[in-house]
């Protein structure tokens, strides 16, 4: 990592980046991907494995809303559809959303924090084989006589223990997560130890990008809860195969202590699935409302605020079992409701007034706010053990997590391909496309999952592979499957828009959107270990800054300059954040991408 | 190192507070267990940090108006590829599968971890 200081003025010609049309590297072919530790490959081998088990898990879904379509038994059998909703929730939780989390923060935490590689490249490498291995023996019980393991995603026992569910299925299924959830941890050691101890000078922690934050406290919440639910299933593991008694009731075992200790794990998990593609969007709005972030403190102590909440949320799924203190529970998880409501308050704040483009991320990330805001208002009502009552293991509680962990995680995935797809590849997708995949998707997504909570409160059971004629829920159950359909059709212009960057490429050049973050400053895709070349890191929008403001003389602050007063009253009054704010009175800052810059905008006197 | 060190005495804080205020209004064992083995995990982060930040003061990533040439050198050693990350993990997934097929996968399954192991250990010491 050479550097250079901005002793040139940053509008000066020939200190632009050097503009790389589509790089091809020299192609050494499989063995070369087999064996880097190149984070940026990880991320993309991380990506590319989490969206194939994204479709595999999709799959299993048409399964589901196909039987469920029409009263009577027409696909699987009981038995199948066991299976088969048993591993569409895992498949989508443990083997699509967290590692795709993870991909994205290999790929952009090194980048966004001006590092050369992850902290431990070979460890990172690691992780992801153990990902895909275990992936797949999680899905190789398919292949057993007895078919996959069948006792749902949260493997309650007695159901999951060896009288329940013998077979092989079921242990490879406790093999492969412990296998993956080896790998969480190690990527979690991983993302902490490169956002504490390699960012770049001048990146302080209050200057990173939000994004980097909510992969930090992710990390931190893998790093408490996951190795919980990995002894928790060897513990299961223990017992299926080796006659111990740690939850079989039947020989003195507490099947309570599996709830505990795998919702322990299993209500922060929710989150960790949660705070990465919050961050993505946190990423995205600000961009294209051409103003700086809103709130960004709030942003941060509210997501410190959830991820220390959601640790002590977890026996919220279990009010039914009559064994759990109610309003301990009940009231932390009414609690998180304030901080996310603090977020979405910031994330409506950083697009008030702003000059909006709405390009494909920014409909994603809008899309995002709508399923979540959604998702939350029910999770709100679920909080209540009143309610929960009537309401747990109906699919108003379906309806409930497919919004909050199911659509939210889509709309973001697809903001982020869209949004970073150019440094990605160098190559930009296709605008129109994208715009008939996100109103393909938002219709699909709100009619599959809408009338779901309808049904779960005429009773609708959740995990029931058939259901009565007479039944009030058969109209709902019948859209529900329509729109799973539309969802499926919203996948032809991705896939067309894929098809066409990859006939006909559009080259993106380093910085498509104008962006604010470290990594538009370098080459699409990067180089190796890269940067070849840092700005002045004096916000924490140091690429924005590079490129429209004058950040001369920053480095030796004067007595009467803007910067220093703001790091004084900074200080002063919030001491955890020591960083300097631009120029008040810019609070939109920024002409909309691709006008020419004029200095003189920017350059209001300080009030 | 302090907003990290902070952070850290945070979550110790946190759990210690979740943890007690549960022990006496739940008193369930395995909640209680678990928030405060969590509050350790803040211990042991903050604990490190604190004291690293009083051997070291502040780094340049943590001074808000540093230059980038203020972290010239060397910072680390990042190999761009190894041959080993694949068997080390394929040696955990068979001794992982050794507990349900047997010795058959993991004594082989043993003998690649320990093999690639000792060639990430070579590796870096001989910084290749």
């Amino acid at each position: 990592m050479t550097s250079t200081t901005s002793e040139a003025s940053p509008s000066g010609e020939e200190l632009e980046p050097p503009t790389t049309e589509i790089i091809r590297r020299p192609n050494l072919g499989l063995v070369d991907w087999l064996t880097t530790t190149d984070h940026k490959r990880i991320g993309i081998l991380y990506a590319l494995t989490s969206l194939v088990m994204a479709l595999v898990g999709a799959s299993l879904a048409g399964i589901i809303r196909g039987e469920l379509a029409l009263p009577g038994q027409q696909i699987v059998g009981s038995s199948t559809y066991n299976q088969v909703f048993t591993m569409h929730g895992t498949v989508m939780v443990y083997l699509f959303a967290v590692p795709f989390a993870f991909a994205v923060g290999n790929y952009l935490v090194p980048l966004m924090v001006g590092a050369p590689d992850m902290a431990f490249p070979r460890i990172n490498m690691v992780s992801y084989w153990l990902y895909l291995l275990g992936a797949l023996i999680v899905l190789s019980g398919f292949l057993t006589s007895s078919g996959a393991a069948s006792f749902g995603w949260f493997a309650y026992p007695p159901l999951s223990g060896q009288a329940g569910s013998p077979g092989l299925g079921g242990d490879l299924w406790v093999v492969g997560l412990m296998l993956t959830g080896t790998s969480g941890i190690l990527t979690a050691l991983n993302i902490v130890t490169t956002i504490i101890m390699l960012r770049a000078p001048g990146m302080t922690m209050f200057r990173m990008p939000i994004l980097v934050w909510d992969m930090l406290l992710t990390s931190f919440m893998v790093l408490i809860v996951f190795p919980v639910f990995t002894s928790a299933l060897l513990m299961l593991l223990l017992d299926r195969r080796y006659g111990t008694n740690f939850f079989a009731p039947e020989s003195g075992g507490q099947p309570i202590l599996w709830q505990h200790l795998f919702w322990f794990f299993g209500h922060p998990e929710v989150y960790i699935v949660a705070l990465p593609y919050f961050g993505m969007v946190t990423e995205i709005f600000p961009v294209f409302s051409r103003k700086p972030m809103f709130g960004y403190k709030g942003m941060v102590l509210s997501t410190m605020a959830i991820a220390a909440l959601s640790t002590s949320v977890w026996a919220h799924h279990m009010f039914a079992t009559g064994d759990v203190y109610l309003a301990y529970f009940a009231v932390t998880s009414a609690l998180i409701a304030v901080p996310t409501g603090i977020k979405f308050f910031d994330w409506i704040g950083s697009m008030w007034g702003g000059r909006i483009t709405f390009t494909t991320p920014m409909l994603f990330a809008i899309g995002f706010l709508f399923t979540f805001l959604l998702g939350g208002l029910t999770g709100v009502i679920l909080s209540s053990p009143t309610l929960d009552f009537s309401l747990t293991d109906t699919y108003f509680v379906v309806a409930h997590f497919h919004y909050v962990m199911g659509g939210t995680v889509v709309f973001a995935v697809f903001a982020a391909l869209y949004f970073w797809w150019p440094k990605v590849t160098g190559r930009m997708l296709d605008a129109r496309l994208g715009r008939w995949h996100f109103w393909l998707l938002l219709v699909g997504f709100n009619v599959t999952f809408l009338v779901q909570h309808r049904a779960g409160l005429e009773g609708m059971p959740r995990r029931v592979a058939d259901y009565p004629a007479y039944a009030p829920y058969a109209t709902e159950n019948l859209i529900s499957s329509l729109g799973a359909a539309i969802i499926a059709l919203s996948l032809v212009p991705f896939v067309w828009a894929l098809i066409r960057q990859w006939r006909r490429p559009e080259p993106s050049g380093p910085d498509p959107w104008d962006g604010y973050t470290l990594e538009w400053l370098t080459s699409s895709p990067p180089p190796e270990h890269n940067f070849d070349w840092l700005p002045t890191i004096r916000s924490e929008r140091p690429a924005y800054d590079w490129r429209h403001r004058d950040t001369d003389g920053v480095g030796a602050l004067g007595p009467d300059d803007p910067w220093r007063r703001r790091t004084l009253h900074d200080t002063k009054w919030f001491p955890l954040h020591p960083w300097v704010e631009e120029h008040p009175g810019s609070a939109r800052t920024g002409p909309p991408p691709g006008t020419p810059v004029t200095r003189e905008a920017e350059e209001s006197p300080d009030a | 190192m302090r907003v990290e060190a902070i952070l850290w005495t945070t979550a110790l804080v946190f759990y210690l507070i979740a943890g007690g205020a549960y022990w006496i209004l739940a008193g369930d064992p395995v909640g209680v267990t678990a928030l405060l083995v969590a509050s350790l995990f803040g211990a042991v982060g903050g604990a490190n940090a604190w004291l690293w930040r009083r051997r070291i003061g502040d780094r340049s990533e943590d001074i808000a108006d540093a230059t980038i040439a203020a972290n010239a050198g060397q910072i680390g050693y990042f190999p761009a590829s190894s041959a080993w990350p694949l068997p080390i993990s394929a040696g955990i997934a068979l001794v992982a599968l050794g507990v349900l097929f047997g010795l058959w996968t993991a004594v082989p399954g043993l003998a690649l971890l320990s093999l690639g192991a000792a060639r990430v250990l070579d590796e870096s010491m001989h910084k290749r």
